[in-house]
């Protein structure tokens, strides 16, 4: 005995559950012009996706990745600008201060001499 | 051209054109017939489409485009069904005339009463068919016969009977199976 398949099955099923015969077209159409003039057609909407939904999706991938590659070029600047101290108060009475920017090491030394020898003051 | 014809057609049945209407809808009127036939059944489905036709007339100018013209029609024809069967509940079965529900696959024709050569051949097969696919629920029925008989989208079948596409492939797999599994039992019975 063959074996069955599927599409023995799909095709014995157009058979066992075919539809019956369409209403005929012109008395359908008859009909429906007839009972469609008595219908009130509602308001047109102004078409407001009249950009096809592949474009629109073709946009918007364009413009993520146009960000993303914008993101990875602009990493590097962010990466170079270190936060550098120009100026500093100090309360604490002290003698003198020292501001050292190490470009390469982005760091900022700070030293701040002779508050060890003014412990009176404080 | 046959897109910028569609369109133009479209626009003009927007404006309230019913010429361009109907050649516009010609076209979908079998796959609008199968929808309502597979949901209401054969008695009710030529009012089903006309219902499903006069509501796309009407609201033909909110069409955005957003989902397919077929796919749209789809959709009215499934709230027509529904609406339908909610004033007249009495159609149950999905797959055939003489189906009123879920079958019970026990009363497949007895195997040992049957001549092995002529098992699964012709009428007899046909019947096989016939009842498994009456064993299927309703849901799991529609969406086979809209699949493979009447040749639907999943987009179509979905809008067509109200769910996603997601469920749509779920019950063609689901049912595809039980339906293949009950005919080799029957088939394997007769070897």
């Amino acid at each position: 005995m063959n074996t069955l398949s599927w599409k023995d099955v799909t095709g014995k099923l157009k058979t066992v559950a075919a539809r019956k015969d369409l209403p005929e077209t012109a008395a359908f159409w008859t009909d429906f012009s007839a009972r469609a003039r008595l219908v009130r057609q509602d308001e047109p909407v102004a078409t407001r996706d009249r950009i096809p939904v592949g474009l629109r999706w073709g946009t918007a991938t364009v413009l993520a990745l146009f960000l993303v590659a914008a993101g990875l070029f602009a990493l590097p600047t962010m990466r170079g600008a270190v936060t550098r101290i120009k100026a500093l108060e100090v309360v604490a009475p002290h003698s003198g201060l020292i501001i050292m920017n190490d470009q390469s090491g982005r760091g900022t030394i700070l030293w701040i001499t002779g508050m060890e020898s003014n412990p009176s003051s404080g | 051209m046959e897109t910028e014809g569609t369109a133009e057609r479209l626009e003009r049945a927007r404006h309230g054109d019913i010429d361009a209407f109907m050649e516009l809808f010609e076209g979908a009127r079998p796959m609008v017939f199968s929808v309502a036939y597979r949901i209401v059944g054969p008695n009710d489905a030529e009012d089903v489409l006309m219902d499903t036709t006069l509501k796309a007339w009407k609201a033909l100018p909110g069409f955005t485009g957003r989902s397919g013209l077929r796919t749209w029609l789809c959709r009215i024809a499934h709230n027509c069904a529904v609406d339908h069967l909610r004033r007249c509940p009495r159609w149950v079965g999905q797959g055939t005339d003489e189906a009123r529900g879920g079958a019970d696959p026990a009363v497949l024709p007895d195997p040992a009463q049957r001549h092995p050569a002529a098992a699964l051949a012709g009428a007899e097969l046909d019947e096989h068919i016939r009842v498994a696919l009456e064993s299927l629920s309703p849901e799991h029925q529609s969406t086979l016969l809209l699949r493979f008989v009447d040749g639907l989208g999943y987009a179509e079948i979905a809008a067509a009977t109200g769910v996603s596409i997601g469920t749509v492939m779920s019950r063609l797999f689901n049912g595809r199976r039980k339906m293949m599994r009950l005919l080799k039992e029957v088939r394997e019975d007769l070897t």
